[in-house]
């Protein structure tokens, strides 16, 4: 029959279908075509196709499975290619000055995966002038603010988000906000007590009146019930703090309105018209008999009564004879368990003179707003005032000044400025030139310059021994030179000669001579770090590098590399045994079935994670006992598999065909029964290799994993710790897991589903 | 007596005795690594040992001996009496401990963890959190699944389907502790809606904020798998013959999927249900140790990494027991949910 005959028939087979469809066909396209034909000694034309062909046709057509077997087919060719040299970095050892590096393929500045990082709320990097216009050196290039963390402008890609923001802390650059004093109880019997205070300042009540204005704020939940002005005669004795209640000057506390960043739970409210007289303060004080104690003082009266009456008498004098050094403040107590805080944004002391004309602010502390210098700053004598930022920074600092003329808290259990304003932005920080560029006062150890002046790199001179009594062992590094004279020097100081050695140089400038005892020597200098790491280029981490300074992507696939290798040993090893004990269990049945199916139940039985605990705890956390404990129960899944195509086929005629032509049992297993189970012990093995991956992440997790090797599981359960500060360092290798489970499990349904097309679709 | 009575009853027998070898396995394995490390003072760890001596782990003497191995603890107590600690041999621990445990129902005392507590005790109380957990994400995950299977298997090969197995697909594989690292790095460290760990104290509100994450991350889990059950048996019932005769009496299709199809498919998925909960009880150790969570898995990172044997011993032994159970629990409920089903009995 020949080919044209054959196509033909297929030909009439395609119009009969369509003639069921309803279509009319001519009578005369249908003829008998093998009529009158021998057809059964014709050679079959077609060939034969085999039980693997047959299934590998199947396979193709499912397209999704196609598709996961490529993925996986790349994702172990990159196993095997990038952990070699084709990516030069090492990921042996830490690196401890390139470590949490962010991802970079693109130039930094060009937005996406640039190498960048964004650091928010940061004070601006630059130095400004008083119009708020950026400074630039003589290089054309902005100049950095004194102290930066950066050593070289470019470093800074772009500067954003300009903002005010309301920081809960007194910070250098900030200014104003509230100045916070919090008393807090003991829980036993009296509650704290507070105070907030000018420093002395001299009244003169003769000839002037003065009237107190002050702003509070309070925390929303507690009212400001009880606070009181504070007189202190600092003249006095060691309890020179007289409080002058000034409940009766309360009036309806204000909102105001909540700025956008207010410590959080702390809202504000104020007022300011509370004002009242300084002289009634002092004459309503003394008006109080207790006040008084002289009145009372009698013969009999102790001498340190007799001390304490004769100073308040002192005291009284000076307040009525009208001159005297005061101090003014604001007091505040709490009870047992209370924690309350004294919130304090003005205060303010203003006088008008006896006939009647202004005498202008006496003191002011408007604490919001900084006003050194202000026209309405200060007046009386030299007392300063400040905002509530730098009052907290300056007693933070334990500046001198504060004892003089500042406000200055007292009894306090936390002083602090809330609310502080400062004008923050977001910097978008090349990552990658600010750890290999030029690094300031970097210390090149002795042990480094040992090192390069074995490689003959530099010589150096340490005759100049000059021991002083302080420290005998120290050196000065007389010169340190390039081997190579034609070079320029090695460390220079000459801006000059440092651009001309500009290629050859790691050292750039020689800011100082570090001498140590105990014959420790070292420099420090500005160094331009890739040269001084030995790179011959910026390097490129397309991944970034993780926590130890290792390449990303040439660790994770590194990892992969050896969770692979894990799998495929131990599904090997698996699939055999498994093979070997069902097909055994299955052939032979009986009691040797019973006894081998009571053994893998038991052994089945352990939970892995037991056995593979245990195991490892014992022998140590090495490859070798990984994939003995994933081997001891690994294989039972396989074993029963096997066993029960054994039990479906051995009762086959075929079998006992073959077995009455004389084939002996291992003939019987492994040439006639076992083929039967090959395609489910193929799609076993695919399948058994990502669960041994994700056993062997598990185990990491449990924080068993290797100790010695970086599998997936422990790259995976290492950079978890990272997760807040640097995602991607999870999120890589995270994907490379998932992205394997998931083309392994396409890859197997789709073997399956070929081997054996009646599972199709139940998954 | 009729067969389900019987066939449980030798199911438990036999549930009895794979449990009993492999606590008696493990224990001998457990035995044979490195000293349990006791934290405190030496006053606290000769009391831990005192302890241990009268459960019968080790014993006591004034005097050094050979041939007994290193003494595990080396004590003089305030009055100048030596107490010297020795292992017994790991047969008699064995006894010792067969005995604690029928006589007294004594698991042996924590060394690290809580010291001087019942091992029991300390797994009683972490129970709470970790089955809470897993019946909160049992709640969500059954109707959710069944609901994406049905809608699944009635538009099956049409985009529905392939979208939601498609989804299946990868949320089966990819493992739990991505899952959650994904959740928390969204839900809390970008946005801080969620708090990033279990708090150790708070309100009901805070509990209720902190079940969010690792219940979600194990909801993805178990919704696709019940999602590909329902699917693949909902499918299969459906393509069968009694379903097309229902269709040929006149029933409509809603009637045919709602009277017949789904209560058939039932049969096999609420076993699943029973094996699924009490898998994933086993399945949350990583998440508990990642969200910090007081649970037995945490317990069980922290007994390893404190290496307090005893605890490691006693929660080994409810992770084994779960795992029996879910086993047996899975059979037998087949047998009573479909009388046609005799599980284990002879073929006919």
């Amino acid at each position: 029959m020949s080919e044209q005959e054959n196509k033909s028939l297929f030909y009439l087979a395609g119009e009969e279908a369509s003639a069921a469809d309803g279509a009319k066909v001519d009578d005369a396209k249908f003829t008998f075509v093998q009529q009158d034909k021998k057809i059964h000694d014709v050679k079959f034309t077609t060939k034969p196709t085999t039980f693997m062909a047959d299934a590998m046709n199947r396979f193709r057509k499912n397209k999704s499975s196609v598709v996961g077997g490529i993925i996986l087919g790349v994702l172990f060719l990159l196993a095997l290619i990038l952990p070699t040299d084709i990516i030069p970095y090492d990921i042996s050892n830490r690196h401890n000055y390139e470590t949490n590096l962010p991802m970079k393929l693109n130039p930094a500045g060009s937005g996406f995966w640039d190498g960048t990082r964004k650091y928010k709320n940061q004070t601006y990097p630059f130095q400004r002038d008083a119009d708020g216009n950026t400074l630039y050196g003589s290089d054309g290039k902005p100049l950095l603010i004194d102290g930066s963390d950066f050593t070289d402008p470019d470093v800074i890609v772009d500067i954003s988000d300009f903002k005010t923001s309301y920081l809960t802390t007194a910070v250098e650059d900030g200014q104003g906000g509230y100045a916070q004093v919090t008393c807090k109880g003991d829980g036993k019997e009296n509650g704290d007590i507070c105070y907030l205070y000018f420093q002395p300042m001299a009244f003169d009540l003769k000839n002037n009146n003065y009237q107190i204005t002050y702003s509070l704020g309070t925390t929303i939940d507690s009212a400001l019930t009880e606070y009181s002005v504070l007189l202190a005669v600092p003249q006095g004795t060691s309890s020179n703090f007289y409080t002058l209640n000034a409940t009766k000057h309360y009036g309806t506390i204000v909102a105001e309105p909540k700025p956008e960043e207010k410590m959080a739970g702390a809202q504000v409210t104020s007022r300011s018209d509370i004002t009242f007289s300084v002289n009634d303060l002092i004459t309503a004080y003394y008006e109080d008999s207790s006040h008084r104690p002289w009145e009372s003082i009698t013969e009999s009266s102790s001498e340190a009564d007799k001390n304490v009456a004769a100073m308040a008498e002192k005291d009284y004098k000076t307040v009525t004879s009208g001159t005297g050094q005061f101090s003014l403040g604001l007091y505040k107590s709490c009870g047992i368990n209370d924690e309350d805080s004294l919130f304090v944004s003005k205060f303010e002391i203003t006088g008008t003179k006896k006939d009647g004309s202004a005498l202008g602010n006496v003191a002011r502390a408007n604490l919001r707003n900084r006003s050194f210098g202000g026209e309405n700053s200060y007046v009386l004598s030299n007392g300063q005032v400040a905002d509530a930022n730098s009052m907290v920074l300056q007693e933070q600092n334990g500046s001198s000044q504060i004892n003089t003329h500042y406000w200055k808290s007292r009894s306090k259990k936390r002083f602090e400025a809330i609310d502080v304003q400062a004008s923050r932005c977001t910097l978008t920080v090349d990552a990658y030139l600010n750890t290999y560029g030029l690094r300031k006062d970097f210390e090149i150890s002795q042990k480094t310059l040992e090192d390069w002046k074995k490689a003959g790199y530099v010589t150096y001179d340490l005759s100049g021994k000059t021991g002083t009594e302080e420290n005998p062992y120290a050196y000065h590094i007389l010169s340190l030179k390039t081997a190579d004279s034609s070079k320029d020097d090695f460390v220079t100081e000459n801006e000059e000669l440092a651009k001309k050695a500009d290629e050859t140089v790691y050292v750039k400038s020689l800011s100082s001579a570090v001498d140590q005892g105990n014959n420790i020597y070292a420099i420090k200098g500005t160094v331009l770090m890739y040269r001084y790491l030995g790179y011959s280029s910026i390097p490129i981490h397309i991944f970034g590098t993780e926590y130890q300074g290792k390449d990303m992507l040439k660790y994770v696939f590194s990892g992969l590399r050896t969770s692979l290798l894990l799998g495929i040993i131990v599904a090997a090893i698996n699939i055999f045994i498994g093979v070997i004990w069902g097909s055994v269990s299955g052939y032979f049945g009986g009691s040797v079935d019973i006894i081998m199916e009571r053994f893998t139940d038991i052994l089945g039985g352990i939970p892995w994670i037991v056995l593979m605990t245990v195991l490892t705890l014992k022998m140590g956390q090495t490859f070798f006992v990984f994939a003995l404990a994933l081997c001891l129960t690994g294989w039972i899944g396989t074993a029963s598999t096997t066993r029960s195509q054994f039990y479906r086929y051995r009762d086959r005629e075929y079998v006992l065909a073959a077995k009455t032509l004389g084939a002996k049992s291992p003939r019987l297993i492994f040439r006639h029964i076992l083929p039967n189970a090959i395609g489910t012990i193929i799609t076993r093995s695919i399948l058994m290799i990502p669960s041994v991956v994700f056993d062997e992440a598990t185990i990491s997790y449990l924080g068993l994993g290797f100790s010695n090797l970086d599998s997936l599981g422990v790259i995976l359960s290492k950079n978890q710790a990272y997760l807040s500060n640097y995602p991607s360092q999870l999120i890589i290798p995270a994907i490379i897991i998932s992205l394997l489970m998931i083309c392994f499990n396409l890859f197997g349904n789709g073997l399956r589903d070929a081997f054996n097309p009646s599972l199709k679709g139940t998954d | 007596m009729p067969y389900i009575v019987k066939y449980s009853l030798q199911r438990i027998g036999l549930l009895i005795l794979t449990t009993f070898i492999i606590l008696s396995l493990t224990f001998f394995l457990v035995k044979m690594l490195p000293d349990a490390v006791v934290s405190g003072n030496e006053a606290a760890q000769y009391a831990f040992w005192r302890d241990q001596a009268n459960l019968g782990y080790v014993f006591e003497t004034s005097n050094t001996i050979q041939g007994y191995g290193e003494a595990v603890l080396t004590y003089q107590d305030p009055s100048g009496i030596m107490h010297i600690f020795y292992r017994e041999p790991i047969i008699r621990q064995y006894g010792a401990w067969l005995t604690g445990i029928f006589t007294s129902w004594n698991w042996g005392t924590s060394s690290a963890i809580q010291p001087g507590s019942g091992a029991m005790d300390i797994i009683w109380s972490r129970l709470g959190p970790t089955v809470i957990i897993n019946i909160f994400a049992m709640l969500i995950s059954v109707p959710l699944g069944f609901v994406f299977g049905i809608i699944a298997a009635l538009n099956k090969n049409k985009w529905p389907d392939h979208l939601i197995s498609t989804l299946v697909m990868v949320m089966i594989s990819v493992p739990s502790f991505v899952t959650i690292s994904v959740l928390m790095l969204l839900l809390s460290y970008n946005t801080s809606w969620l708090p990033s760990h279990w708090p150790s104290s708070g309100g009901a509100g805070a509990y209720a904020a902190a079940m969010v994450i690792p219940v979600l991350s194990l909801v993805f889990g178990t919704v696709a798998g019940f999602t590909r059950y329902t699917r693949a048996e909902l499918t299969e019932v459906i393509s069968s013959d009694f379903l097309l005769l229902a269709r040929t009496k006149g029933l409509t299709r809603t009637q045919c999927i709602v009277r017949h199809a789904l209560r058939n498919s039932m049969v096999p998925i609420v076993p699943m249900i029973i094996g699924e909960f009490v898998g994933i009880l086993s399945g949350s150790m990583i998440l508990e140790q990642l969200y910090s969570i007081p649970g037995i898995g945490g317990l069980f990172v922290n007994a390893i990494t404190y290496k307090d044997w005893n605890v490691l011993l006693v929660d080994m032994a409810v992770y084994t027991m779960i795992g029996l159970l879910a086993n047996l629990l899975v059979d037998l409920s087949y047998g009573i949910i479909d009388p046609r089903i005799r599980m284990g009995a002879k073929a006919a």
